[in-house]
């Protein structure tokens, strides 16, 4: 249950970082399909009446920011298991964090398709 | 640590609902867990780097080819870096379902694809460079 006294590897620590530069890898993408929600033109009709600049590039960034908090969720939940004890991760959050990229990249390719 | 539990990981609620192969066999040492979780976390930086790439293209280059070879340059480099994260949950998968039965590791042919991927992407955003100019 509880970590070998010596561990040699550091593998808690070293999984713990390579969760959070994945995490830091997503924020670039977000700023980028931020950034062309920001540089379009505002268009003319909202998706969501009443709520300005929510055209389909808000919509877009809006995605990118939901990707960003689940994937944030993982890493925080991930962290705080491997400074407890090292074990495997469970299917669900690998899956789940999957998901999140997978939907950022449908966000990106809306986000390109609009943009053109 | 001396009664050994039959299931491997107690602790957490979320692993009720585990994938059936994460039955079988017996949990691989911690640090073979931990080492495919990072390889599967590089496969996903790899993933949200061509993301990355598709999008920084299209915003920052919009003169390196006409319009609709743009868009459909970086929808496709988009779409390589979506089916890749795909790719490399089942990759995670079957790593550790080989790692539980002592099996081999399963040879894949991501690798040499992606390889390919990356290097006529590269070849073609060079050759466009130099022809935008």
């Amino acid at each position: 249950m509880s970590v070998e006294a010596r561990d040699p590897g550091l593998q808690p620590e070293r999984t713990t970082l390579a969760w959070r530069r994945t995490l830091i890898s997503l924020v670039v993408v977000d700023l980028f399909i931020w950034r062309s929600w920001l540089t379009s033109e505002p268009a003319a009709g909202n998706v969501v009446p009443g709520v300005p600049g929510l055209d389909y590039q808000g919509l877009c960034a809006l995605m990118a920011a939901a990707a960003t908090v689940v994937l944030a969720a993982v890493v925080w939940v991930r962290s705080r298991q491997l400074q407890v004890g090292s074990h495997a991760a469970s299917a669900r959050l690998v899956l789940v964090s999957t998901l999140a990229v997978m939907g950022l990249g449908g966000t990106a390719i809306a986000a390109i398709a609009l943009g053109g | 640590m001396v009664g050994k539990l039959p299931a491997p990981m107690k602790p957490w609620r979320d692993n009720v609902r585990e994938p059936a192969w994460r039955r079988t066999g017996k949990t691989p040492d911690y640090r073979f867990s931990l080492a495919n979780e990072r390889t599967f976390l590089a496969w996903i930086r790899t993933s949200l780097a061509l993301l990355a790439g598709a999008v920084a293209v299209d915003q920052l280059a919009p003169n390196i080819a006409p319009t609709p070879v743009r868009l459909v340059l970086c929808v496709l480099l988009a779409l390589v870096g979506a089916g890749l994260a795909a790719l490399s949950y089942r990759r995670w998968g079957q790593m550790e379902a080989a790692m539980r039965n002592d099996r081999a590791l399963p040879f894949s042919r991501v690798m040499l694809v992606m390889t390919i991927v990356v290097a006529v992407a590269a070849f073609a955003f060079a050759v466009l460079i130099l022809v935008a100019r």
